[in-house]
């Protein structure tokens, strides 16, 4: 039985489908990461997973349990073993707490500890996310951006979750920092062993730390493919088109300018900035097949 | 002939800081060229563009050196003649754009009130060039009936741009102008600023964290370290042969997709105590020798060209 497995989940807003028919397993330990660009409805889903908002449709399941037909008990539970850290670390964290409350406060939540095991692991926690205990008493204003990170991400795994969500946890960081809270976050899963969903925009990042990556456009799945074949082995237009953008960027590769096709179509979502668009695209959507055993694609073009 | 701009020895101290937040940084930049300047935040690359268009705030408790935009100095110019150079001499434009522009003012009305004062455009003349304007970033006509809250964050920072175009100013200063945008509208907001370059020949000064997204457009770069320029050169040179152990630590822990999946991303380590004295970026440095600690180093020519502020590696 997978960790997480998400089934046909649909979110709606009135009209608006922020998350459309998302069909996904998580193994024990897999990170999976998750990657569009802003609008794409990733945000919405780690919510969903994490039992903050309802689903209009579809499940959410933990070990083979829905999230809305637990007993509070499960409930309770779940709340321990999935945590989630977030993009801007300093509004997640208190700012009346000291450092050192903080990552306590799951802990007596959870655990019935008592107050000295609870300032030990604490201790421990902050020395295992590279921060000097200096800091233990001191507020987060006195942190920088990469420290805020550091104790969100402690408080997160003093509990043992078993199920990680990092939601854009690097967008806002130096591209230093962002190396070191990637690398923190690669250590602590090889020992600590909880699964992710590694949300971000940055395809270098979530390629560095992802099993597999999901590539996500107006909450439809486009492209389901193993890390290491992200940069040379993209099917979907959609992937294509972020990955020649990032070495646009980078100065490597001349890009041709598309201009998107105007109106609205019942079809494939990404139909109207496709170049390959193709009449069958305008009308039918297409369904995620699979392409190798563990590269799954939602395209007509590329079948 | 002299450059369009020259800073030269500029350094800018706030109050109640033990360092200059900006200390004795030399730069040139010729007429249509892009310079980037690259460095972790907190460096001095905002207050230098602040200070280049003379903006400093209260807390500022000295300025030295000069700016030179033309040949004229830029420091201590009266606030009726500095605003007479905004728009059309230097144009600016910052990474949250939503906070430059107006939030209670529709679109169409900021363009007709800045092209009315600059360009002496009457309210019809200037929504059509407006019209334009818009249609040369790829934007639909529709947003001059818009308030910037209603637009996306790349639409906004197109919006200064298609005003940069208006006002053809001969100096831009972008302060991260794609840091908070996707991939792909950051790779459209670079195409539009490179056609501003060449069509209004607009000289850039192009800030940025990531050394890798200025280098799609820079000609030449500037890698600053706590308030000084530590490495300068020609963009091709910084990026393939970089000199400087700082520069070398900003490409290398950089999330590349071209890096072995089983690779473990650079760290630059980590400062220790406080800056005594010598080269700031001592304590951090893997290459470091024991000179280091005692004198600063110059900015001076390097080996492989372009200039270096490294005892070890120059």
């Amino acid at each position: 039985m997978p960790l997480l497995r998400l089934n046909n989940l649909c979110k709606s807003y009135g009209k608006f489908q922020a998350v459309d028919s998302f069909t996904l397993d998580l193994e024990e330990g897999e990170t999976v990461g998750l990657v569009g660009e802003s609008g794409c409805g990733k945000s919405t889903l780690a919510a969903l997973v994490m039992g903050l908002i309802r689903p209009t449709s579809g499940q959410v399941l933990f070990e083979g349990r829905d999230l809305w037909k637990m007993t509070g008990k499960e409930w309770k539970a779940y709340r321990r073993q999935a945590q989630m850290v977030f993009q801007d670390p300093s509004a997640s964290l208190s700012p009346r707490m000291t450092v050192g409350e903080s990552i306590q406060e799951p802990m007596r939540n959870f655990f019935k500890w008592s107050k000295e095991q609870r300032m030990e692991k604490a201790k421990r926690l902050m020395a295992d996310v590279g921060l000097s205990l200096e800091g233990f008493n001191r507020r987060p204003s006195a942190f920088s951006g990469g420290q805020c990170q550091r104790v969100a991400i402690a408080r997160a795994i003093g509990v043992s979750p078993r199920l990680l969500v990092l939601d854009e946890v690097t967008a806002s960081l130096d591209v230093s920092i962002q190396a070191q809270i990637l690398n923190l976050l690669a250590d602590l899963r090889k020992a600590e062993g909880f699964g992710c969903l590694f949300i971000s925009h940055d395809l270098g990042a979530v390629r560095y730390m992802s099993d597999r990556v999901v590539v996500m456009y107006l909450g439809r799945i486009m492209e389901v493919l193993p890390g290491e074949d992200l940069p040379q082995n993209a099917k979907h237009p959609y992937t294509q088109l972020l990955l020649n953008s990032m070495s646009f960027i980078e100065g490597q590769t001349a890009q041709e300018p598309f201009t998107p096709k105007e109106g609205t179509f019942q079809g494939c979502p990404f139909y109207a900035r496709c170049p390959y668009g193709m009449e069958r695209c305008k009308r039918e959507i297409p369904s995620l097949k699979s392409f190798t055993q563990n590269h799954f694609v939602a395209c007509f073009y590329n079948l | 002939m002299e450059p369009l701009l020259v800073v030269e020895h500029f350094s800018v101290q706030y109050q109640r800081m033990d360092r200059p937040a900006v200390d004795d940084v030399s730069l040139s930049l010729n007429p249509g060229q892009v310079l980037g300047v690259v460095g972790e935040s907190g460096c001095g690359k905002t207050t230098l563009i602040k200070g280049i268009l003379g903006f400093f705030p209260h807390c500022v408790a000295g300025v030295a050196g000069s700016v030179r935009l033309e040949g004229k100095e830029l420091l201590g110019l009266p606030d009726k003649e500095r605003r007479n150079l905004l728009g059309t001499s230097m144009d600016v434009i910052a990474q949250d754009s939503g906070t430059s522009l107006n939030p209670m003012k529709r679109i169409g009305k900021q363009f007709s009130q800045i092209l009315g004062e600059k360009l002496g455009l009457s309210y019809q003349s200037s929504m059509i060039y407006a019209r334009e304007l818009l249609a040369r970033v790829n934007c639909p006509k529709e947003l001059l009936n818009r308030f910037p809250f209603q637009l996306s964050g790349g639409q906004r920072q197109r919006v200064l741009i298609a005003l940069a175009f208006a006002l053809r100013p001969k100096l831009l200063l972008a302060d991260e102008p794609t840091s908070a945008l996707d991939v792909t509208v950051q790779g459209q907001v670079l195409r539009e600023l490179e056609l501003l370059r060449r069509d209004c020949k607009s000289a850039i000064l192009l800030i940025s964290h990531n050394l890798g997204a200025v280098s799609r457009i820079a000609d030449q770069v500037a890698v600053m370290y706590q308030g000084q320029v530590v490495e300068y050169g020609e963009t091709h040179q910084v990026m393939d042969t970089p000199s400087h152990p700082y520069t070398k630590g900003l490409i290398a822990c950089v999330p590349s997709l071209s890096l072995p999946k089983s690779q473990r991303l650079y760290n630059i380590p980590q400062g220790g105590k406080e800056w005594e004295g010598g080269c700031r970026f001592a304590s951090r440095c893997p290459e470091r020798i024991p000179d280091c600690q005692r004198q600063a180093p110059q900015l001076r020519p390097g080996k492989k060209g372009g200039l270096v502020a490294c005892h070890c590696c120059g």
